[in-house]
């Protein structure tokens, strides 16, 4: 039984050596000039992925066999555990995690070997070394200092079971979307590495790693709302973002590589920010890695922080440093190399590649404001005496205003045309959008909005909603015309015809659902802090909610004190039930299970907490506007990133067809 | 601020109801006390409000804070209280003053450093020097059938 | 040219921060209140007598060591404690004061009798009142108090053999009730 672990201990030992072999045969190819080489790396990267996939199928396959002879298995499982949760827990520790890690940058490798092979031959052998190199960083990692294959013994009886905070269906989702996310940018990124090598700066490593950008971009997204979504149900305090380091630390690639999209537009269209795309895509890669290391090194104390270890932290540092250091040297090395770009020349600085830069220019601020916040207690603490915290009221009071900066261009650049802006075009079609934008700022005021910030979030959203609906309009007017074709069909033909760019619109209206449900749940939140006897009422908003009795729930692996709570809003009538559980084995720590009722207006959240006196019960209630927005937003976010994703092979097709 | 008018209209319609029996209400003090207890780092947490924490010190600490608040005490003193005892590290809003400048004003300084810097640099394009200037642009024809490559590449290109 | 500089020293100042950070304690915080005068105090005293007073103390030099059964540093630290107080006992210019908090009395008495109990006293402080007001995060903290009634030192973690010495005895002598 417990031969899976070694079975898959041995594949994880054999794909180290074969890891080398994908890092060094592609460069002797170049160095020798033998393309064989190059193949023979690789086959080496499918074959890292086949065995990765192997280790990770044997640590699986023991915690589904409770092999608890196995370290991990035994401080991440139990008898009890679910099997759902079971088969997920691999990556319910630091060790599981970061063997998913890997293996997903080893599939990542073997797709980009596959599928780009033959399209990308001259940067291929670079790419295949440069994701080795990634590989056995991780894998080095993996295998001698957090090694998910230790043994124990002798083997004890039952694990001390799955932390209970992680058995959640969100944290099940959110450590794999958010990995897909990081690891998606090592391919765009060994493809830019491999452009500053070769010197094919121009757009080859454009083409091939847009999809990727793209594709790994959502994921991030998904994945950190999950994490959101997850912090909101099971944590219990009613939001979801607190800015902490490891939150932050997956917002910062986020935000560059939001930037690296946008401003590889220009590139694409007008040969223009070389040296900044290879930059923001280097930069993106390393804020991933930089995550990586804050989570893992217990530098910055963090709720997600994984148990730390000295020598783990001085390895990640010494890996990140020498990939920082060589990718950044590179790219200043070669920068003037990148020249040339007198083409693109800006004809009028009111134009779609300005607004890009500006776009560039507030994006790349707010990461730097972020990883600010994130690394200045870490520098005060080092190098002075003392210490400082910086906690949400800092990000929301800088963070936001560069923000809304963002929002503005938003609202502005898509409809900007290329190279200059007529003035009658401006006035023809900001006109009303401004008007729209004014009238939301009095609208605002008068459904009490007093925050400045909310009310400018406000505007601009409706300034965005409506250049964005003018430009559909102005679009599926001119398909009429010119088809004779009805509304709804003429918008078919127009999405269809340049999926990428209305993918981008639907993407950014998205975004406008998500502000909305941020201005609702972070201005409008409201909080009750009392104690109910049996019997007794209070009101929330609308709401009337009434603890009726105190009772119990069990599942087979937890027992909880449950309070029935009679929410009433008109004539509709609710039960809620806020449990306290405790957890069968080991942690001692009961958990708090909210009690969530979603409209589509507002979530009504309830917590109990402590027994007060004989049959009193504290209870926190929360009313949050709105906040199912955000959850909705991400996800015509990611239909939009989809409907771009599907740009080429359409297009290809179509055209295959007319020749 | 926290008044509910959104739904000002379902207020209305449901106002009538709201003649039932006495209902519980929160403690006149608790908001205020949360406002408090919401701006101080739980000391032996990671990265959590005293107010949000279930640790023993937490707890007590908004014990603390509730009392001074019952004696009336003004939300900065009870803040400056902490402050005193437990420094930097206890506001989750760091003081504007010393070091935290840096915190507080370098964003806003990149920013319109960015800003002025974007803006004087598109006046110099605009006036015709082409960016990067130093080096003569690869061949005219070379550049445009590459660029002509892209264009179709990007209708195309596939995973 | 300078970008490059830029990127580099930024780039280079980051990684350098985070190998100069791995070495960071987390559990050290700095104390604001060294170099203050200390909060006063007045409690019931763990062994049921009169109850205790900081200022009462006024003229020497106080050692107060903040404990709880809970604390399982505090076994460790507490040989070093016993030994103090028979070191130090004579001395009529140095005293040592206990507080319990966040416990019983009985956990207190308990913890006492079963590690052994010193010839000083300690001030009960259930609800850690004390504790908060001193800015103690955790247990065991120690703090020096001179004459003067000024917190001159706070020690966190177990005090170790030697300490007196090394560290109390340096300051006791030279800065005498001055702050330096």
């Amino acid at each position: 039984m417990s031969a899976w672990i070694e079975v898959g201990h041995f594949a994880a030992l054999a794909a180290l050596v074969l890891t080398v072999v994908q890092l060094v045969a592609p460069l002797a190819g170049i160095g020798l000039g033998r393309p064989v080489w190059i193949r023979v790396g690789r086959q080496a990267a499918f074959g890292v992925l086949l065995l990765l996939t192997v280790a990770c199928a044997g640590v699986m396959a023991s915690f589904l066999n409770h092999d608890f002879s196995v370290g991990y298995v035994a401080g991440h499982a139990s008898r009890e555990l679910p099997i759902f949760y079971l088969a997920t827990a691999l990556w319910g520790g630091h060790e599981g995690s970061l063997l998913l890690w890997v293996w997903l940058l080893s599939l990542f490798a073997a797709v980009a070997a596959w599928r780009h092979w033959s399209t990308h031959p001259l940067s291929m052998p670079w790419v295949l070394a440069i994701l080795g190199a990634t590989v056995l960083g991780f894998l080095l990692l993996v295998l001698f200092l957090s090694s998910p294959f230790e043994r124990l013994f002798p083997p004890p009886a039952d694990g001390r079971d799955l932390n209970p905070l992680l058995q959640d269906p969100g944290m099940v989702f959110h450590p794999p979307f958010l990995y897909l996310g990081y690891v998606g940018f090592a391919v765009p990124y060994a493809f830019a590495m491999a452009a500053l090598i070769t010197g094919q700066t121009g757009g080859e490593w454009i083409l091939a790693t847009r999809r990727w950008t793209l594709f790994a971009w959502a994921m991030l997204t998904i994945g950190i709302v999950f994490g959101a979504y997850w912090a909101y149900y099971e944590l219990g305090w009613g939001g979801y973002w607190a800015w902490d380091p490891v939150e932050n630390a997956s917002f910062m690639p986020w935000l560059t590589a939001t930037a690296f999209f946008h401003s590889v537009m220009v590139q694409e269209r007008r040969g223009l920010f070389r040296t900044w795309n290879l930059f923001l895509i280097i930069t993106t890669f390393a804020l991933s890695l930089l995550g990586t290391f804050l989570v893992r090194s217990g530098v910055l104390s963090s709720v997600h922080a994984f148990a730390t270890d000295p020598g783990r932290g001085v390895f990640i540092l010494v890996f990140m440093t020498v990939i920082l250091l060589f990718s950044f040297g590179l790219l200043t090395l070669r920068a003037d190399r990148l020249k040339g770009e007198g083409q693109g020349r800006l004809e009028n600085p009111l134009c779609r590649e300005s607004a890009f830069l500006f776009n560039n220019l507030f994006l790349v601020v707010g990461a730097l404001t972020v990883l600010l916040g994130t690394l200045f207690p870490l520098a005060v603490e080092t190098l002075t005496d003392s210490k400082v915290s910086v906690g949400p009221p800092y990000f929301n009071q800088v963070f936001i205003p560069i923000m809304l900066g963002m929002l503005l261009l938003m609202g502005v650049g898509p409809i900007l045309p290329w190279r200059r802006t007529p003035a009658g075009t401006l006035r023809r079609r900001f006109l009303i959008p401004g008007l729209v934008a004014l009238a939301g700022l009095g609208g605002g005021w008068i459904l009490g909005i007093g925050h400045p910030y909310g009310l400018a979030a406000l505007a601009l959203c409706l300034l965005v909603l409506s250049t964005h609906l003018d430009d559909l309009w102005q679009g599926t007017r001119a398909r009429m015309r010119r088809d004779g074709a009805g509304a709804l069909s003429a918008l078919g033909r127009l999405v269809r015809r340049d999926k990428r760019r209305y993918g981008g619109l639907l993407t950014h209206l998205g975004l406008l659902v998500m502000v909305a449900g941020f201005i609702g749940s972070g201005l409008f939140q409201e909080e009750r802090d009392l104690i109910l006897q049996p019997g007794e009422s209070t009101r929330i908003g609308e709401w009337r909610l009434t603890f009726t009795a105190m009772g119990s729930a069990a599942r087979h692996n937890w027992v909880a004190d449950e309070a029935l709570v009679r929410a009433e809003r008109g004539s509709l009538v609710l039960e809620l039930r806020p449990q306290k559980r405790v957890y069968n084995t080991g942690r001692s720590q009961p958990t708090t299970e909210a009690a969530i009722h979603t409209t589509w207006l507002e979530d009504l959240y309830v917590v109990i907490g402590d027994p007060v006196g004989e049959t009193g019960r504290a209870f926190r209630i929360y009313r949050n506007p709105l906040v199912a927005w955000v959850w909705w937003g991400s996800g015509i976010m990611g239909l939009g990133v989809l409907l771009a994703l599907f740009q080429g092979r359409r297009l290809s097709r179509t055209r295959a067809v007319v020749a | 601020m926290n008044t509910l008018h959104w739904s000002a209209a379902l207020l209305l319609f449901w106002l009538p109801m709201a003649a039932f029996g006495a209902d519980q209400t929160e403690d006149a003090d608790e908001a205020r006390v949360r406002e408090i207890a919401l701006g101080l780092r739980c000391a032996v947490c990671q990265n959590q409000p005293v107010y949000e924490s279930n640790s023993e010190l937490a707890r007590d600490m908004v014990k603390v804070i509730r009392e001074q608040v019952k004696q009336g005490r003004e939300s900065d003193a009870i803040r400056r209280y902490f402050f005193d005892r437990y420094g930097d590290y206890i506001y989750l809003e760091p003081v504007r003053s010393g070091r935290n400048w840096i915190l507080w004003g370098a964003p806003f300084l990149g920013l319109l450093a960015g800003v002025g810097g974007l803006l004087l640099a598109l006046g110099r394009w605009r006036r015709g020097a082409p960016p990067g200037d130093s080096l003569p642009a690869a061949a005219p024809g070379e550049e445009e059938t590459l660029r002509a490559r892209i264009r179709r590449e990007l209708d195309r290109v596939e995973l | 040219m300078g970008w490059k500089l830029t990127l580099l020293g930024v780039v280079a100042g980051i990684l350098f921060l985070f190998a100069l950070g791995l070495n960071n304690d987390p559990r050290h915080i700095p104390s604001p209140l060294v170099d203050r005068p200390a909060p006063d105090f007045a409690g019931p005293a763990l062994d049921g007598g009169d109850p205790l007073t900081l200022s009462a103390l006024r003229g020497r030099w106080v050692l107060v060591n903040f404990w709880g059964s809970w604390c399982v540093s505090c076994v460790a630290e507490h040989p070093y404690l016993l030994e103090l107080d028979r070191q130090t006992r004579s001395r009529n210019d140095f005293v040592i004061l206990g507080v319990d908090f966040k416990d019983t009395v009985d956990g207190g008495r308990a913890f006492l009798a079963r590690h052994g109990t010193p010839s000083y006293r300690h001030v009960v402080d259930p609800e850690q009142k004390i504790a908060i007001d001193w800015g103690v995060f955790g247990a065991p903290e120690s703090f020096l108090v001179d004459p003067e009634g000024r917190i001159r030192l706070k020690h966190v973690g177990p005090l170790y053999r030697g300490w007196f010495e090394r560290v109390a005895l340096p300051l006791m002598t030279s800065g005498g009730g001055k702050p330096s």
